[in-house]
This record gives structure tokens, sequence and C-alpha cells, in this order.
């Protein structure tokens, strides 16, 4: 069952991706959108990648350690990505900068050491620091109150993605590890990785209201 | 078999209330963030509302001075002319002798006076002309008052303000002569205005009595101050006894292209 359900969960995020990105290609051209979100196109695109991947790993097109490469990637790019969106909407502070860079720098350490548990220690950890921005974005949107609705603000959606699906991915990836150690059965770690998909699943869903909110905000 | 199943039930029920807990604390930022702009758009107005209020209140202080301005100039001018008119046809009655070209040219100085009271009517009338034309006018009603002598200065290349701009600081110029008027005893006044890039500065100053800055600050002084900090200006005000004073506005340039 818990392997139905995590399969289920990874092919409704495949979905999600694929609209993500026809959604965000349509974005590019637009000049009344944000030049971030013109660029977010690339998200969705290494994402759709990945999952391309994962199936062709199913599938035993290719060999594992091409899928731990992609995964490498994957965490790579998914961190160095929203990062950078939050720091490029939150004002380019220095200090930001050099938190960030620590942060992937540790992140980096963190993927050599996780190798034989899946990277889920540095998946947890890049999320929670994502999490941590999210928050600063949260907080400075509140001393600095703009203008801007709220509802028709495609930045403010990224982030609230951000941070529901870091906020569900950091508990479960721990969890995952968690029951790893305590040899749980199969079964129950696959259902938390589906759990930890829906995270994924909601960050994406909010990445295309972003990407429809800048489409509309001419 | 059935602890698994009570395992996954509990992971449903952990992850229910992680996500309510997540979305819970989106909708507080939602509405923390409501509240603060909400906060944010009524002291805006508050603001607003002030700035309206004191430019009405200009306008209300520029339309009394005016209505004292016409009704001193009836009383002390024309009413003085049309009163020797009279008496000039009265003697014409009584002795056709005596040529009437006089009484003409009382009449004519007359109907010239009427014109420029009626010129101050209005403060859109004023202004029409902009700031310039506007001090100008009333330095001349001043020289003809011949309380003092008033001279005036322009420098720079003239720009019509913002109309708002122009009322509030013609508004502090009429107090600043007002002012002169009431309490200075002076024999001479300077007006200089100067224009730069960026900004605009009135200068007023006089060879009258004075004042100590610290004790004799009263509430037209008052009100110049804060109509200067209104238009985003700064007002120096120096004095010395028996030397007079000098005062220096100095505003932002906001133009405008409707005149």
């Amino acid at each position: 069952m818990g392997k139905n359900i995590c399969i289920i969960v990874q092919l409704i995020t495949g979905g999600i991706l694929i609209a993500e990105l026809i959604i965000a290609l349509k974005t590019i051209k637009d000049k009344h959108a944000p030049i971030l979100m013109r660029s977010f196109f690339w998200y969705p695109l290494v994402g759709c990648f990945i999952f391309c991947l994962i199936i062709s790993k199913y599938l035993n097109h290719i060999p594992n350690n091409i899928g731990f490469i992609a995964n490498t990637i994957s965490l790579l790019f998914h961190f160095s990505f929203l990062y950078y969106f939050i720091y490029g909407i939150t004002g380019q502070k220095m200090f930001f900068k050099i938190i960030g860079c620590c942060i992937l720098i540790v992140l980096i350490f963190l993927i050599v050491l996780d190798l034989t548990t899946k990277y889920i220690t540095s998946f947890a950890f890049a999320n929670a620091a994502l999490f941590c921005f999210s928050l600063y974005y949260f907080f400075s949107m509140l001393v600095n109150h703009e203008k801007t609705k709220l509802n028709s603000n495609p930045f403010f959606y990224v982030c609230c993605g951000i941070f529901i699906g870091s906020g569900i991915i950091v508990p479960t990836s721990l969890m995952i590890k968690y029951m790893y150690l305590l040899k749980t059965p199969k079964d129950l770690i696959y259902l938390v990785t589906g759990l930890s998909g829906v995270g994924n699943i909601i960050m994406n869903s909010f990445f295309i209201k972003a990407l429809l909110c800048s489409k509309q905000s001419k | 078999m059935q602890q698994t199943e009570q395992i996954i039930f509990l992971f449903i029920i952990i992850f229910t209330v992680l996500l309510l807990l997540l979305s819970s604390f989106i909708v507080f930022i939602i509405y923390r963030y409501k509240q603060k702009q909400n906060a944010h758009l009524q002291t805006l107005q508050t603001i607003q509302t002030t700035h309206e209020n004191a430019i009405m209140q200009a306008q209300l202080e520029m339309q009394e001075q005016t209505f004292k301005n016409i009704s001193r100039e009836i009383h002390d001018n024309i009413g003085q002319k049309l009163a020797l008119v009279k008496l000039q046809l009265i003697t014409l009655q009584t002795n056709t002798t005596i040529p009437f070209e006089d009484s003409i040219s009382s009449i004519g100085h007359v109907i010239n006076d009427l014109s420029d009271l009626s010129r101050t009517m209005s403060a859109d009338a004023i202004l029409a002309n902009g700031i310039v034309q506007a001090i100008r006018f009333e330095v001349q009603q001043l020289n003809k008052t011949a309380l003092f002598a008033v001279d005036m200065l322009v420098t720079g290349d003239v720009v019509f303000l913002e109309s708002k701009q122009e009322l509030i600081l013609f508004r502090i110029v009429q107090e600043a002569l007002q002012n002169i008027i009431k309490h200075a005893n002076a024999t001479v006044v300077n007006i200089v205005l100067d224009f730069t890039k960026h900004n605009m500065s009135v200068s007023i100053s006089d060879n009258g009595k004075g004042f100590i800055e610290d004790k004799h600050i009263g509430q037209g002084l008052k009100n110049i101050v804060a109509r200067a900090k209104m238009l985003d200006g700064t007002c120096s005000i120096i004095s010395s006894l028996q030397k007079g004073t000098a005062l220096k506005i100095t505003i932002p340039i906001i133009t405008t292209t409707e005149k």
C-alpha cells in the first residue's frame, strides 16, 4: 500500500511539474511579469528532467550511480535556485548572501557524508534552510509592509509554497531517516516518503499559482 | 497488522496537524499584513486630510487678508478720492468757471484702483500668473500705502510651481509682510526670490526693530515655519534688536505645466 501511495504521489508530482513548466514557458515572453518569474522556468525544467530520470530508474533503464548523480544535482539546484529567488526578493542583503553561501558549503559536505542514506539528511537540511529563508521573507514583509496586494503578488505565493512544502518535507525526511535506523517495515517508510512528496506537490502548486499571478499582473 | 494500521493513522493525523499549523501561520501572516496595510492607509489618509485642511486654512486666511486689504483700500484711497470728486462737483454747481478735468482725472484714478481691487478678489486670480507676479502685485499694493519702501529682486530662471505650493508660499509671504506691518516699524523691506535647479528660496528682510528670537515667536511665525515644513522646505529666521529681521524659506521645486 505504502509503495503504491509513493508511486501515485510521484506521478502527481510529475504531472504538476509538467503543468508548471508549460505555464513557466509561457511567462518567459511576458514583459509585464517580474524578471525573477520570467526565469522561473528553470525550476520545473530541471524538475521534469529529474522526474524522467526517476521514471527511467524505476524501469531499470539507467544505472544506480546515474540516479545518485541526478539526485545530487536535483538537491543542489533545488536549494540554490529557491535560495537565490528569496535572496532576490528580500532586497539582496549582504548577510543573506553570506549565510546562503555558508549553507551551500555545509550542504555539499552533508551530501558527501550522506551518500549511503540517499541524501535524506542533506535534503532535510536544505529544506530547513529554505524554510528559515521563507520565514525571513514573511517577517521582512510585515516590517516593510509594501503597498502591493498579497493575492496578486507572485513572490508571496512562491514563499508560501516554500514555507509549506519545506515545513512538511523537513519533519517527514527526518522521520524517514529515523525509520531507516529503526529498521521499520519498508511499507511504512514508503508511506512517509509519499507524505513527503505531498509537500512537494503543495510547493509546486503554489509555484503554479505564482506563475499565473505574474501573468495576470499586467 | 493492526499495529501498522495504527501507526499509519497516527502518521496521517500528525501530517494533517502539521499542514494545519503551517496553513494557520500563512493565514496569520496575511491577517497581520492586512492589519498593517490598513493602519498604513489610515495614516496616509490622516496626513492627506491634515494637508488639505492646511491648504484650506491658507486659502481662508488669504481671503481674509484680501478682504482687509480691500476694506482699507476702499476706506483710505477710493473713498477719499470720491469724496474729493464730490467736493469738486459741488463747487462746479456754484462756480462754472472751474475746469472739470481734475474731477475726470480723479475718477480715472478711482477706476484704475477699482480694477486693481477686483484683481485681488480671489486667490486664483492672484496666483493666475504665478508666484512671482503675485508677490510683485502685493509689493505694488504695499508701496502704494507708503508704510515702508518695498524692494523686490528675482534671480535665476523663474519656474511655475505646483498650484498648492504657490498658494502656501504666497500665504507665507503675506504672513511675513503682515508681521512687518504690525510689529517691525521698518522703513525698508527687501524681498529676494531665488530660483535654482532644484530649489526656490524667498528671503524677506527688514530694517525694523527686530526681536529676541527665542522669546518672541508669535503665532504668525509659527504658522510660517509649519507651512514651510508642509512644503518639505526649511525656514530660517535671524533677528537682532534694532537691526531688523531676515526670514528665508527654501522649498524644493515641484513644477507644473498648467500655466
